[in-house]
């Protein structure tokens, strides 16, 4: 993957863009104590990403920015924020693997990239536990799992409802994150009085 | 032109970043490989280490949300993990759940201080050259380049959002404002980066000819490779 | 060292330079000056290879600069014998530390290490940053960045340094710091500085010879003492002067007098406010007044708190103590009753076109009035612009479209943050004429500015901030400086 020096600068700026919101408004959620922070910040910083892949047409180009995001973080507040960290190259990875297996940037492909990458805010804890504590973990929060719908008298298929609606939730988010990115990126070529995509 | 003022010879460091790069990949492959029995010796030789190169790292298990999951994952492995085969203060526990939460924890403290340590041991700039030699060309520059703007688009951003309130905010219309206001701040950046292109060019930078950032070799890096490799080595065989 | 022949350059737009023809020997420091369109910039960068090599733009003539035709070599080569400086520091930063940064220039051209390190030391040396090599840059000031941008090019060991505008962006202390550097470098390591400059003053103190632009072409080249002095000259181009320049601090430039008209009510009042950003304070116990109409001035060094005092005032920054009292109740909605006009108005305009940009708010608000529509685009002149994108807008028409988006909601106090910035004074006079009008109306003018011409020519009250308090607040005091000028205008408007 090799960029030009002014795809490099684009790359770069929407990097920082998403830093930024990872830094600024990430804290104003945190202290506010917003639910789900965690999603909405992936949702904006992907939509950032992708609005970056319209104009870096280029495959590696979305992980590219969430790399330059992750490596913000890390050097803004230290060592404590590897595992978001993680999260951000992650969620920019998979991303960045739909629009490079489709292609061609559409409507279509910026929603279900938008959809992939903010599901991942769902299994990162539990991987992000794997890989501290080993797999053994798993289990833990299996018997966990029975234990507690044992002792809330909660019927074990009420809580993979539960599963499967925080994950519709989270990919909704993530689609209407891609769909925001598609307008956006558009707009933002009619600003800048660019031939549109 | 003369060449005056004195030479800007860099201090050598006795731990580089190669050094710190291979105690962290060391003690992570050490947990991957020690025998479970063995568990408790490693961490014992790792903490040794972890007292040398980072000490600050070692309070990191000590924040309250690792001591709760820590006594968390003892209490549900001595409850929930092999046979309840021991008698502790009058309740039924499992021995076997006790050794594996322990392991588990162990290695959750190995973990955690490794990548803590590292992340502040080491330059921003270097990862980003370290990731540039695994074929990221160009992220070394692409970092700067955002870090260098971060001030000037958290002040642009800010201004932005501020006018958009003074013009009545996201009241009436919700959903346009949200679009304009993204539009404004993408749109103000992207011109911010042309003259970043025009000042990266007149320095002769070009992706084709661009070094990567040097990694820091410390003095005592290659011995601690070599005894890093070795010690891993022989752990395989034994095992 | 530099020749440049016979040099046409045309944008899409149109044409930027036509038929220039100068010679810049060796070691000599030339001031190039002109109003905002005149190529100065596009001089820059054909010296600097940026034309035609990552411009685009059609070229003519022949340009010679050290021996190498900007034409034939590249970029890379051309900037082994020219270095650039450009008039955001912060977009001439690309590392984490000060020492890396100088480096990268020779990183670029291949060179081996002992030679890279032996370049940024001696870069370092000569712009008195050694003891910062391993600062990062987004530390530094504004000043020291743009030092540390100079170190950067300098490592590269040209013998030619193009300045881009580099003090538009600095204060005072920031300008000092700069104009020592380029002093020292001139005299001690005899590098030839191209300067493109609006601020005379500073530029004058170092320049061997003024070359004077406009609309692409030399009007006038020669001794600074000559070509500055030529009044008509000037005037003519709606260009400042020397004299426009304060030379002393602004306590000694204002009298005191709190006085004002008794029979108006205070449009707002601010009592013992504190504010600040996470936990810091930067204004303390502010005490003002402003009344309707008024023009007022609030002046001081960067870093005073007078942008931190305007966005309290505007409601858009919460005080941390004392009280703010808009027309004797509370401040309801910010830009409803007062406006605030940020410096670069890119910032605050949104829509697509100036006609949408305008009604934003008003129609946001649900106060959109056709009438008065029509009216705020013909007073801000900008009737025949309404359809156009405000990207494709000049500097000055997007400024305008941006207050005229204030104004829609009349606000009763309109304040404006460094509207002088990178503006020439034709501009900003028809700026401050058209404030001048709306102050007559009745709405309050609040200008933060450190240009002494503005506030002395429009201000009815000055506000001296130092160090987040209201240092002096009074009537501007009328200098020598300031007498002269008032005499030779006054000669020029007798005839």
């Amino acid at each position: 993957m090799k960029f030009s020096t002014r795809e490099l600068v684009t790359l770069g700026v929407f990097g920082a863009l998403w830093g930024a919101v990872e830094l600024s408004f990430g804290s104003i959620l945190h202290v506010m104590k917003v639910p789900m922070a965690g999603v909405i910040l992936t949702a904006i910083g992907l939509a950032i990403a992708m609005i970056g892949r319209l104009f870096v047409c280029r495959p590696g180009a979305t992980l590219f920015i969430g790399l330059i995001a992750a490596l913000l973080k890390l050097f803004s507040l230290g060592g404590v924020v590897i595992w978001p960290l993680l999260g951000i190259v992650i969620e920019a990875l998979l991303a960045e693997v739909v629009l490079s297996a489709l292609r061609k940037p559409s409507q279509g492909a910026f929603t279900m990239a938008g959809a992939v990458g903010v599901l991942w805010t769902f299994v990162h804890p539990f991987v992000m536990h794997g890989l501290i504590m080993g797999s053994g973990i798993l289990t833990v929060w299996l018997r966990t799992l029975d234990q507690g719908s044992q002792v809330l008298g909660i019927d074990p298929s009420a809580v993979l409802w539960l599963i499967l609606a925080l994950i519709g939730l989270r990919l909704g988010i993530g689609a209407a994150a891609g769909l925001l990115a598609w307008s956006v990126g558009r707009s933002v070529y009619a600003r800048l009085g660019r031939p549109e995509r | 032109m003369s060449t005056e003022g004195r030479s800007a010879e860099p201090v050598r460091r006795l731990v580089g970043t190669m050094g710190r790069l291979v105690v962290f990949f060391w003690s992570i492959s050490l947990l991957l490989i020690a025998p479970p029995n063995w568990i408790p010796l490693a961490v014992g030789t790792w903490l040794g280490v972890a007292v040398l190169l980072h000490p600050a790292a070692l309070r990191v298990p000590f924040r309250r949300r690792w001591i709760l999951l820590f006594g968390f994952l003892i209490v549900a492995n001595i409850f929930w993990v092999g046979e309840l085969d021991w008698n502790l203060w009058g309740l039924a526990v499992s021995s076997e759940g006790l050794l594996i939460g322990l392991q588990m924890v162990l290695r959750a403290v190995v973990v955690l201080v490794a990548v803590e340590g590292f992340s502040n041991s080491v330059d921003i700039a270097e990862v980003a050259g370290l990731l540039e030699r695994f074929g990221l060309e160009g992220l070394g520059f692409s970092m700067g380049v955002a870090v260098n703007l971060l001030p000037f688009l958290r002040q642009s951003s800010l201004n932005a959002w501020r006018s958009l309130r003074m013009k009545g905010g996201l009241r009436r219309q919700r959903w346009r404002g949200l679009r304009l206001l993204l539009v404004n701040i993408i749109g103000n950046a992207l011109c911010r980066a042309d003259e970043v292109v025009l000042s990266a060019e007149a320095r002769a930078f070009s992706p084709d000819r661009s070094r990567i950032i040097p990694l820091e070799i410390g003095a005592f890096d290659w011995l601690i490779l070599t005894v890093g490799l070795s010690s891993l080595l022989a752990l395989i065989l034994v095992r | 060292m530099i020749r440049v022949r016979n040099l046409t350059v045309r944008y899409d737009s149109g044409f930027a330079l036509q038929d220039v023809t100068l010679d810049i020997p060796t070691g000599q420091c030339v001031l190039v000056t002109g109003p905002s369109g005149c190529g100065k910039s596009t001089l820059a960068r054909v010296l600097t290879g940026l034309i035609p090599h990552a411009i685009s733009a059609q070229f003519e003539g022949a340009v010679h600069v050290a021996g190498m035709d900007v034409r034939e070599h590249t970029i890379a080569e051309l900037a082994q014998r020219v270095g650039a400086v450009f008039q955001n520091p912060s977009s001439q930063l690309f590392h984490l530390r000060v020492e890396d940064e100088v480096a990268f220039g020779p990183r670029n051209l291949g060179l081996s290490k002992d030679e890279v390190r032996e370049r940024v030391s001696w870069a370092l040396s000569a712009t008195n940053l050694m003891g910062s090599m391993d600062r990062r840059p987004s530390e530094l000031s504004g000043g020291e960045k743009q030092q540390v941008a100079i170190a950067a090019a300098l490592a590269m060991r040209p013998r030619v340094l193009v300045l881009d505008e580099p003090f538009a962006s600095l204060d005072m202390h920031g300008i000092r710091q700069v104009t020592a550097t380029l002093q020292a470098l001139r005299e001690r390591h005899g590098v030839t500085i191209v300067l493109i400059e609006h601020r005379l003053v500073e530029g004058a103190r170092l320049a061997d010879r003024v070359l004077l632009m406009a609309e692409g072409r030399v009007i006038a080249d020669g001794e600074p003492t000559a070509i500055l002095s030529d009044q008509h000259l000037w005037r003519n181009l709606g260009l400042r002067r020397l004299m426009d320049y304060p030379t002393e601090p602004w306590r000694s430039l204002v009298i005191a007098d709190s006085r004002h008209r008794g029979d108006l009510t205070a449009l707002i009042e601010m009592r013992g406010v504190s504010a600040g950003y996470g936990g810091r304070r930067v204004i303390q116990d502010i005490n003002l007044t402003l009344y309707p109409g008024e023009f007022v001035a609030l002046v001081g060094d960067n870093g005073a708190g007078k942008s931190t005092l305007a966005l309290v005032a505007a409601g858009l920054l919460k005080p941390l103590e004392g009280t703010i009292c808009f027309n004797g109740g509370e401040l309801k909605q910010p830009g409803l009753d007062i406006s605030l006009l940020f410096q670069n108005p890119l910032d605050q305009l949104f829509t697509e076109s100036v006609n949408e940009e305008v009604a934003f708010g008003p129609r946001n608000y649900g106060l959109f009035e056709p009438e008065r529509h029509v009216q705020i685009l013909a007073e801000a002149d900008l009737v025949d612009l309404r359809s156009r994108r405000l990207m494709a807008l000049s500097g000055g028409q997007q400024q305008r479209t941006a207050m005229a988006a204030c104004l829609s909601l009349c606000p009763r106090l309109l304040m404006l943050d460094e509207p002088t910035i990178g503006q020439d004074w034709g501009h900003l006079q028809r700026l401050m004429d058209f404030l001048t009008t709306l102050s007559q109306k009745g709405t309050t003018i609040l200008l933060i500015t450190h240009d002494y011409k503005l506030v002395c020519r429009y201000a009815q009250r000055v506000i001296v901030m130092e160090e987040g308090k209201i240092a002096l607040e009074g009537r501007f005091r009328r200098s020598e400086q300031e007498k002269t000028y008032a005499h030779v205008e006054a000669r020029e408007a007798w005839g």
